[in-house]
């Protein structure tokens, strides 16, 4: 056997592996399109074969070759229309592909692997399908070339070649001088042969073997019949940079008049049986045992007899057969170079740290560690990206499963996939197949109901399961919806109070929500019998942990009679996570942002009105609901020491972007100075209370810990085996300073303290206000003296920075600061409007917010911080007018001013903006009168846009939210110039308004301008792929301004 | 003031039968590990706790990168445990391909021993099951007890029940 070098045969099983990944699912299409034969696809799929058995004719793994020559002949007959590959058909294939890939899993003992019933099953394939003709040619083999270089082939090929304009070529390789000296390795030889036609037979010269202590063989002949479109000698030798000596043919028409065998000729069909007879010797101990093709005789026919079924039947073929993990990525050279010159950068930057220290050179420092900074972001990214691979490489496999899982159930279902470019990390895809793949099958299995039930229910009897996934905030979003019966919950209640597992008071008050979620409890399952599929109550819950432990979430939304829709959430990494570096004990813990929902200090004076007790457990009030709260101390067994926090800061974690401030900042030292040393838990304690506010899923809860650190883009490391099981834990990690800080699992926390769902309406409530809460605007407030209260949009800011006062510098009159090795311009308030000067002190806050075409970033200094609120829209613009504030309102009994940051940020360096305003103005004088309709969901948003563009001349239709706006075009009571909408919005987004719009033919010529808080790359690609033409960020007037200008010029121009 | 010692450190020749033990102390008890199976020896002994780990475990360092755990051998053995002192060393084992911190009072010398001279482990010594050791072997002044790393990472039963919550 030829199987010594292991490389080869790697190399052979990744390649095989990659040829026979789309296979099920194009043999699925070829099953779709009938008779209506895709002559490509089948193409495809008998290339994909054909390579395999090539290589493993080349490997000597002959039960390869065997079954990969069967499922190539039942392809071939398919390509040239001789069968119609029928349900039965198509589901021989499939168990053929499976079992080749299961042998190409294991080609250690893929020789030992018995194929010959799928072999044979094959050959009855061909014998039923076909007509007697083709099947005679099938069994009858002629000899083609001479002496050594002859092949016996079937006429059936031969005639096939010819079909195709092939000519037959014997090619002698040698091994050693043809391939291994000219650098070449052995599977090249082969891929090289398939680009040039079709490797129709192969063998290694036996001859040429020495025993094992013969010196190396000087050659290795490899001997090839090749069909090709080549068709001269020249040609083909100079294709394989061989001698034309080596290469025998074309061998033509009549090739059996020499050879001693006295084959026929190819081109006239046998008459008479005889030589046939004479060359078949070989074949026929194989075809002519088969107990009469009547079996199979009738596969091709439509009304099944039971024989025909059996292929179906027979035991499920078992396709969980473990994946093997791969051990290889294909990375394109692009991304490799990149790396590479990363590499090199990374190299310089090392040089440079190392010429700084010595030299003690204080003030490079900070700019090489900027350099070091940006390489390694870029560095990590790049590597990221070597390890995203799309998920479409698990979802090629549920067509398969929902079509063989169907028929067994005797239900109808299409399968719809949407989002298969959707990139995930490597880890992530290896783990996900399972959960998604139970997913699937429980939605065949208890969601789509029989064809007849559907029927009786009004419902199309086919069944419509729909997998889709998209990127949403950061993350992975993956449903599986079917519009099937739906999750009954008063069953599911009724189930878990007969199990025990809550009590029927428990199962009256819960909310529907809550009452679905039950099915992801252990030992529930509602299938009303037992199948071999699902229904035996391990499942959803299983299905459950795999999410969360891979950071994911999972969510159900059922309506009964009209379908389920399961949401899942996914990072897109897990090898390096944003998380918040808190402090309890001694001990510093990582929290993953992705549990983080925000974070709350609760003063002194305050905790008392705050915290209560329910029973033995604490809550606290957050926006007037009950939230659990959980002492990190008493999770982890250990005793909490109090540190007074950083000062007073509420930070709203979905707003502030924390992963931008990654920069490995410790608190000051004079915090940490003040250790307090003794344990002062208890509500008595007299300092703050840091809570984290966490969610897992269902659960949302208040984490109490001691301190709060920076926050850190963090690289997961796995704990030894004696740490593994400990509850709380989710792995450890190294901080900036070398020592290892554990990461916490919010839900193992949770679980770990018995946490009860807390109570539900009050939580849904929050849920509700926080969702819903459209007429108000979240705001960070901040003093600037701290007699003077100001608000400014949370929406706006890019991030908060704390900085100390000698940070900032003064360079021509301009305030500037310094970090990150660059500059960035400040402006203080009491320089731009009516206001006191700020204190001072030892640490200021800046909020960063970024203006203009060129995004460049300005930061506000803002002495204290106050609180981030929700604030209302209704405001006050005429007390404190002036320019820079968009108007006031009262906070806690004291006047707020609302700050309008591009104006500031206008009068404080007006030439930034004169360019783009000047034309602003020209081109808004032109196309005044122009009609806009502007879709928006906040009120306070909507108020802002509709009066600088109602006072720039445009006549605007404002509407609450793409719906609407949809609505309002529908009518056509007017006509509209550009239409001006937000992304995020409820009942309609804005990607999905600009696609009705841009598909209608009666508004497609419309321009939209998507307005967004920040856009982001991403958003930017998915709406220009939903055809939004321009890009604004809301507020920034003097842009968005330009951008309708210019684009109600153009619509005002198309018009005329 | 970093002792590091690697594996294939000690470049004499050895015969057949004699092995090479670096040994250690745990309280009075002079313990010996073949050199094969050390990675290293340290003096790393800042470790972040482990809440709810093993009782054994003293908690986890970074190893160059990789997070190791450190067992106390005190505990292991049933000792009372002691602080850390000037002379604690952390010996980093390699068990089933994970690298482990052994936690030991002080290091002794190296000592070889030909495979002859080892005799099976009594029942206990010093008042420490025997089912910890592979065997003992009397040096010229002690007893050198040879210490099965794999069975006391498997760990030993808590004291007393340790409460989690």
């Amino acid at each position: 056997m030829a199987i010594d070098n292991q490389d080869i045969v790697a190399e052979f099983v990744q390649e095989s592996r990659e040829h026979l990944a789309d296979i099920e699912n194009d043999l699925l299409a070829i099953e779709a399109a009938g008779a209506q034969i895709d002559l490509e696809l089948v193409n495809k799929v008998f290339r994909s074969v054909h390579s395999v058995k090539g290589a493993a004719g080349f490997l000597g793994l002959t039960r390869i070759g065997e079954l990969a020559h069967g499922l190539e002949n039942v392809l071939n007959l398919i390509r040239n229309r001789e069968m119609v590959p029928t349900s039965a058909v198509v589901d021989l294939l499939l168990r053929a592909a499976d079992a080749l890939r299961n042998m190409i899993n294991s080609v250690e003992t893929s020789n030992e692997t018995d194929v010959s019933a799928l072999v044979t099953a094959l050959k009855n394939v061909i014998a039923g399908g076909t007509s007697t003709d083709t099947q005679k040619k099938m069994q009858r083999t002629v000899a083609v070339g001479e002496g050594t270089h002859s092949f016996v082939v079937t006429e059936h090929l031969l005639a096939s070649q010819k079909a195709m304009g092939n000519q037959l070529y014997v090619i002698d390789f040698d091994l050693i001088t043809d391939v291994e000296k000219k650098g070449k390795k052995p599977l090249d030889l082969v891929r090289e042969l398939i680009s040039c036609g079709e490797l129709l037979d192969s063998r290694i010269c036996q001859d040429a073997w020495g025993g094992l202590e013969d010196p190396l063989p000087e050659s290795i002949r490899f001997m090839v019949l090749l069909g090709t479109v080549l068709d001269s000698r020249a040609m083909v030798s100079q294709a394989f940079g061989l001698d034309e000596s080596k290469i025998e043919g074309p061998l033509s028409a009549p090739i059996g008049t020499d050879p001693p065998q006295a084959a026929p000729a190819v081109a006239a069909p046998p008459a008479d049986p005889a030589p046939a007879g004479s060359a078949a010797p070989p074949q026929a101990p194989v075809s002519a045992p088969t107990p009469a093709p009547a079996p199979f005789a009738s596969v091709a026919s439509a009304p099944p007899p039971p024989a025909a079924t059996k292929p179906a039947a027979s035991p499920a073929p078992s396709r969980q057969e473990s994946q093997p993990a791969e051990t290889s990525v294909r990375v394109s050279v692009s991304v490799l170079d990149r790396l590479m010159n990363l590499a090199g950068e990374l190299v310089l930057g090392r040089n440079q740290l190392l010429q700084t220290i010595n030299a003690r050179n204080h003030d490079s420092l900070e700019s090489v560690g900027a350099r070091l900074n940006q390489v390694t972001s870029e560095l990590q990214e790049a590597i990221m990206q070597t390890r995203m691979q799309p998920i479409g490489t698990v979802f090629n496999k549920f067509p398969r499963v929902v079509r063989d899982l169907s028929g067994k159930l005797g239900k109808q279902c299409e399968l719809v996939v949407e989002g298969k470019d959707v990139e995930l990390d490597k880890s992530i895809i290896e783990a996900i197949g399972d959960p998604l793949t139970h997913l699937v099958r429980n939605a065949v299995d208890h969601g789509i109901e029989a064809p007849e039930a559907r029927k009786a229910a009004g419902k199309n009897p086919v069944g419509r399961i729909v997998l889709r996934a998209f990127h949403q905030a950061g993350k992975v979003n993956i449903s599986i919806s079917d519009d099937g019966a739906g999750i009954n919950s008063a069953r599911l209640r009724e189930k878990a109070v007969n199990m025990g597992l809550i009590s029927r008071e428990q199962a009256r008050e819960m909310s529907e929500r809550e009452a679905v979620r039950l099915i992801m409890h252990p030992g529930l399952s509602t299938a009303e019998k037992v199948t071999d599929v699902s229904g035996r109550g391990v499942g959803m819950d299983v299905v459950k942990t795999n999410i969360e432990r891979l950071g994911g979430t999972v969510d159900i939304e059922t309506q009964l009679g009209q379908g389920t829709t399961i949401s899942v959430k996914l990072p897109l990494t897990l090898a390096i996570i944003p998380s918040l570096i808190v402090r309890c004990g001694d001990e510093r813990y990582a929290m993953p942002q992705v549990s983080i929902n925000e974070l709350v200090r609760i003063s002194a004076g305050e905790i008392a009105s705050r915290i209560e007790k329910v029973k033995d457990a604490e809550v606290m009030r957050l926006r007037g609901s009950l939230l659990p709260l959980v002492r990190l101390s008493t999770a982890l067994g250990i005793a909490s020491k109090y540190l007074d926090p950083v000062p007073a800061v509420l930070e709203d974690n979905q707003r502030v972007n924390l992963a931008d401030r990654r920069a490995g900042r410790e608190p000051p030292p004079e915090v940490l100075d003040r250790r307090g040393g003794d344990d002062r838990r208890g509500d008595t304690a007299p300092g703050a209370l840091n809570v984290i506010v966490v969610e897992t899923g269902q659960l949302r809860y208040g984490l109490v810990v001691d301190g709060l650190h920076d926050s850190e883009e963090i690289v997961v490391k796995p704990l030894g085996r004696h740490l593994k099981g400990c509850p709380c834990l989710a792995g450890a990690t190294i901080l900036g300073d070398g020592k290892v800080a554990l990461i916490l699992d919010a839900a193992s926390i949770a679980a770990h303290c018995q946490l009860a769902v807390p109570q539900t309406e009050e939580h849904e409530a929050d849920r509700q206000a926080q969702a819903g809460g459209h007429e108000a605007q979240m705001a960070l407030l901040f003093t600037n003296d701290p007699s003077e209260l100001f608000a400014v949009p949370m929406g706006l800011i890019a991030r908060i920075e704390r900085i100390r006062a000698e940070q900032i510098d003064s360079v021509g009159g301009q305030e500037v600061l310094q970090y990150r090795g660059a500059s960035l311009p400040l402006i203080s308030l009491h320089d731009l409007l009516t206001a006191r000067p700020r204190p001072q002190q030892s640490h200021y806050y800046v909020i960063v917010f970024r203006v203009g075409r060129q995004k460049q970033e300005i930061g506000l200094v803002a002495p204290q911080l106050v609180d981030i609120r929700e604030i209302s829209t209704e405001l006050d613009t005429l007390t404190f007018r002036e320019t820079g504030v968009l108007g006031s309102l009262v906070v806690d009994q004291k006047a707020a001013r609302v700050l309008d940051l591009f104006e500031l940020a206008q009068k404080a360096h007006p030439t930034w903006f004169a360019g783009p305003a000047a034309v602003a103005e020209a081109a808004s004088a032109a196309a005044a009168g122009a009609q806009v309709l502007f879709a928006e969901d906040s009120a306070f948003f909507r108020k802002q846009v509709t009066s600088f563009l109602t006072d720039s001349g445009y006549s605007v239709t404002a509407c609450e939210d793409g719906l609407e706006a949809w609505n309002t075009l529908l009518a056509g009571k007017q006509t509209f110039d550009v239409v001006v909408t937000d992304i995020e919005m409820p009942n309609l987004d804005g990607y999905e308004l600009t696609r009705r719009i841009k598909q209608d033919p009666r508004f497609c010529h419309l321009p939209v301008i998507a307005v967004t808080s920040l856009a982001g790359q991403e958003d930017v690609r998915r709406g220009s792929e939903a055809g939004v033409d321009d890009y604004q960020i809301k507020l920034d007037r003097d842009q968005l301004l330009a951008s309708v200008a210019r684009y109600a010029k153009a619509a005002a121009a198309a018009r005329t | 003031m970093n002792q590091t010692m690697t594996t294939r450190a000690a470049g004499a020749v050895l015969s057949g039968d004699e092995l090479e033990f670096a040994t250690f102390y745990v309280g009075n008890i002079l313990l010996g590990l073949d050199i094969q199976q050390i990675e290293e020896i340290n003096r790393q002994l800042a470790m972040t706790a482990a809440p709810h780990a093993p009782h054994f475990v003293r908690g986890v360092v970074n190893l160059r990168g990789e997070v190791a755990t450190v067992v106390d051998l005190r505990a292991i053995l049933g000792m009372p445990p002691v602080e850390i002192t000037d002379q604690s060393r952390n010996v980093v084992v390699n068990s089933r391909g994970e690298r482990i911190g052994l936690l030991v009072d002080r290091i002794g010398d190296v000592v070889r021993a030909v495979t002859a001279d080892i005799e099976p482990p009594p029942a206990n010594v010093s008042g420490v099951d025997g089912r910890f050791f592979k065997g003992v072997c009397k040096l010229e002044k002690e007893l050198l007890v040879i210490l099965d790393v794999e069975e006391a990472l498997a760990g030993s039963p808590p004291p007393q029940e340790r409460s989690d919550n």
